[in-house]
């Protein structure tokens, strides 16, 4: 009787494997990213290439760090911390000092990762926490300071070498779009009629511009300028079914909801309101948070049924604090206060257990 | 013939089935020494009536039926017993099996057509009882159990499974290009011996050729074809009843609850043979298949016979890296080639270096395509972490025992995790621990 072992590969059955991997997943993740960071460099200068790769090494450098203390196998081929990296850059402004996305980098990786048990045991969105924390730690670097063209002639260059080559930045400490908005909104509620203000910031040629990323009057985090690139990306996951599209349109159509039937400056203008509408996608981060911060599957429910939950209350908590007087944006603060409610909601959006009878019954009982 | 779309969850791998596909099948040597487990079936191994010394002939039983759950065996060909030893068979599963050497000369009998215009019920069970049939799909249920269902369950539905849904093997499709007429012989039989009105047979889009003869030759007797597009696990028994009837087989109940027997082709085709002909279950349509294969093929091997006997250095046109007893999907890999074929073998596979990746695993990144794909709808990283954490009670809570452990999960899964392989575990480990806890309440 030969029972020897063979010289056969044993494994457990399926034999087979999709071929998805982790590593594959997060590398098409950047690569989505990719060329929004092209026309944010366009767009920017290279300033923003700066901060984004000094944000990714950071990342893969505290990543490295956590492994050795933590004496566990290196990680960062798996692509996470690069993701992490790249969309903590895309939450900074272009001309950020360095000290702040290496700080943000730690935060990211080190505390909201490592500490938790790395990669898939972080209940919390990475980029989202550190912007959050970087955007506390730091005020006055990075809130209340619009980067703007300077130079007139270069900006409206096509030649990219030309425009990097002679461009400058002016930081000018005024009000970000969407906090002219908000001001402007008080202003109605108090009592004061809609001034042409409120109309010239939602004024299509304005929002034209937010969506191209280009022109004057654009200002914003390295991610948060050009939407088109952001939107190709987004799609280019769908088409490759590593995003479903649940959470980014559910979140989408709830805040536009929200926005329409609970105090709609603009009830009587369709027009006026759906350029309205508009401006709030367009603003505050809102595309990069939706379709990528938002959709991170470590931090999202597991289930389409799951995940329209999630968008939902996504939907609510920015709605909330983008209307209350104190800060206009939200998208990051509704991510990571949505993701400590992803237990919860994975717990009640089960699917349902073939052959209990929840599903579509049979004919016969 | 008609179309009804495909299963609402599950995969679609690469199915690689054009490689045997249109090559007749080819009818294996007797070899020199056969191995025949006495164990080939779900339930009670088949008590060995044969002794060392014994002149058996093709067809002899020499296992017989112990139990309800149970079934005959019978010898694969002319010889004398040598021995019976413990052997390991394709599963895994270690089971006494006879060893017969085998006549060099083997008798030439022609089968004999047996009258069975006006046979009973009754006797159709006794003879598909004696001929040892098992459920040839791989799950190897005895077959008479079903057709004689308990009283209070009434059977209005016979489900015929063509799908053959997993890659790679093309056994079913050859028997039922080759044997068609007999196939619906048999379905015809099994209706009779049911008292069901409605036949469905379910076949996958991949296989035209086959529905067109099954439902040319099937419609005089009112047979339903239904075609579904190519899914895996379209062949798994109570997906195939809730895409054919939109019946749902109640969670730890059997198709029989809801009026359903679902039966697969080669089955049928082996009770044809054992009612018409008197012939026992001894031989069955195997696919060799696989990258390190010279001459993929389908071949009509008799049970007992070892993979090393049909398979020698001079078939591999590159070294097989891994050998699978059965679909890649559920199939087990061999650690050798000294492993017989039974009632229940579908298929070898060989393997080279570049068909299989050895995964590398991370951590769950709760990506939910387990749960997208899995037929049984539920949550296999749930499940993943509960037996991970050895919490197999609990898992047992979130229906654990529903699983039937096709794979899509661990097909689909990134972090390449053996998800079904923790469940099968788990639900060894959920029933030990049951039984301890109910022999500590004792």
């Amino acid at each position: 009787m030969n029972n020897q072992p063979g010289n056969f590969y044993i494994s457990p059955a399926p034999h087979l494997h999709s071929g998805r991997s982790v590593p594959v997943i997060m590398f098409t993740v950047f690569i989505s990213l990719l060329p929004a960071l092209a026309f944010s460099v366009y767009q920017f200068g290279l300033a923003s290439l700066y901060v984004t790769a000094l944000a990714v090494i950071s990342c893969l450098v505290f990543e490295l760090l956590g492994n050795k203390i933590k004496k566990e196998p290196i990680s960062i081929t798996d692509g996470s911390a690069a993701v992490t990296g790249i969309l903590f850059a895309f939450s900074l402004p272009p001309y950020v000092p360095a000290y702040i996305v290496i700080a943000g980098s730690f935060f990211a990786i080190i505390i909201v990762k490592a500490f938790f048990g790395g990669l898939g045991n972080n209940w919390i969105n990475p980029a989202a926490a550190a912007r959050i924390f970087v955007m506390f730690a730091w005020v006055p670097e990075l809130t209340g300071t619009c980067w703007i063209p300077a130079c007139t002639s270069a900006q409206n260059s096509f030649w990219v070498f030309e425009r990097l080559s002679r461009f400058k930045f002016d930081a000018l400490s005024f009000a970000t779009p969407l906090q002219q908005l908000a001001r402007l909104e008080g202003a109605i509620r108090t009592g004061a009629s809609p001034g042409t203000g409120i109309y010239e910031l939602i004024s299509p040629d304005n929002l034209k511009n937010l969506f191209w990323g280009i022109g004057p009057n654009v200002s914003g985090c390295i991610g948060e300028v050009p939407k088109l690139a952001l939107l190709a990306g987004a799609f280019f996951l769908f088409a490759r079914r590593i995003v479903f599209p649940v959470i980014p349109f559910t979140y989408i159509i709830f805040y536009i909801l929200l926005n329409t039937f609970i105090m709609n400056p603009f009830w009587s203008d369709p027009s006026a309101w759906l350029r309205y509408n508009l401006f709030h996608l367009l603003t505050g981060g809102f595309i990069a948070g939706a379709f990528f911060m938002a959709t991170d599957m470590v931090t999202s429910p597991i289930t389409p049924k799951g995940h329209l939950i999630f968008a939902a209350g996504l939907a609510l908590i920015t709605f909330i604090i983008r209307k209350g007087p104190g800060y206009p944006e939200g998208v990051s603060f509704a991510i990571v206060i949505m993701n400590a409610f992803v237990p919860l909601i994975n717990k009640f959006s089960r699917p349902a257990v073939f052959g209990t009878g929840s599903k579509k019954s049979g004919e016969k009982k | 013939m008609q179309n009804k779309g495909s299963l609402y969850a599950g995969i679609c791998p690469s199915h690689y089935e054009e490689i045997t596909m249109h090559k007749p099948a080819i009818r294996a040597k007797v070899p020199e020494r056969l191995y025949i487990p006495l164990s080939q079936h779900i339930g009670a191994p088949a008590v060995s009536c044969v002794e060392p010394g014994y002149q058996v002939k093709k067809g002899t039983l020499i296992g017989k039926i112990n139990g309800i759950i149970s079934a005959n065996v019978h010898a694969s060909a002319d010889g004398t017993v040598e021995k019976i030893e413990k052997r390991r068979t394709g599963n895994g599963m270690i089971s006494d099996t006879v060893v017969i050497k085998t006549d060099p000369a083997q008798a030439e009998t022609e089968p004999v057509l047996q009258p069975v215009e006006n046979i009973t019920r009754e006797q159709i069970i006794r003879k598909i009882t004696d001929a040892g049939i098992v459920g040839m799909g791989g799950a190897t249920f005895p077959t008479q159990v079903k057709l004689a269902p308990p009283p209070g369950k009434t059977i209005d539905t016979l489900i015929i499974n063509a799908a053959e849904c997993e890659p790679y093997l093309t056994c079913d499709y050859r028997l039922m290009i080759e044997h068609t007429a007999e196939i619906i012989s048999g379905i015809v039989l099994l209706k009779k011996c049911l008292g069901v009105n409605r036949v469905i047979i379910g076949i996958e889009a991949d296989k035209p050729e086959a529905a067109k003869l099954l439902d040319e030759q099937g419609k005089i007797h009112n047979i339903e074809v239904f075609i579904f597009s190519v899914k895996y696990p379209q062949g798994a028994e109570k997906q195939l009843i809730f895409m054919s009837t939109g019946r749902q087989v109640p969670s730890g109940g059997l198709p029989m609850d809801i009026g359903c027997v679902v039966s697969n082709v080669a089955t049928i085709y082996a009770a044809y043979r054992a009612v018409y002909f008197n012939e026992s279950l001894t031989e069955r349509y195997i696919t060799f298949s696989g990258r390190a294969l010279k001459n993929p093929r389908n071949m009509i091997v008799k049970t007992g016979t070892l993979l090393g006997d049909l398979i020698n250095e001079n078939d591999f046109s590159d070294k097989p890296e891994k050998i699978i007893s059965g679909g890649p999907m559920m199939g087990f890999s061999l650690e050798n080639l000294d492993v017989p074929v039974t009632k229940g073998t579908s298929g070898f596979l060989f393997f080279s270096a570049q068909d299989y990746k050895k995964k590398k695993e991370y951590n769950c990144i709760s990506c939910g395509a387990c749960a997208f794909v899995c037929p049984a709808g539920l949550l296999p990283s749930e499940l993943l972490r509960l037996t991970e954490n050895m919490k197999y009670l609990k898992a047992m809570e979130n229906n654990l025992l529903d699983c039937m452990e096709c794979g899509s999960c661990s097909f689909v899964c990134p972090a390449g995790k053996q998800i079904v392989q923790s469940i099968k575990t788990a639900k060894q480990m959920a029933r030990n621990k049951l039984e301890f806890n109910v022999y500590c309440h004792l």
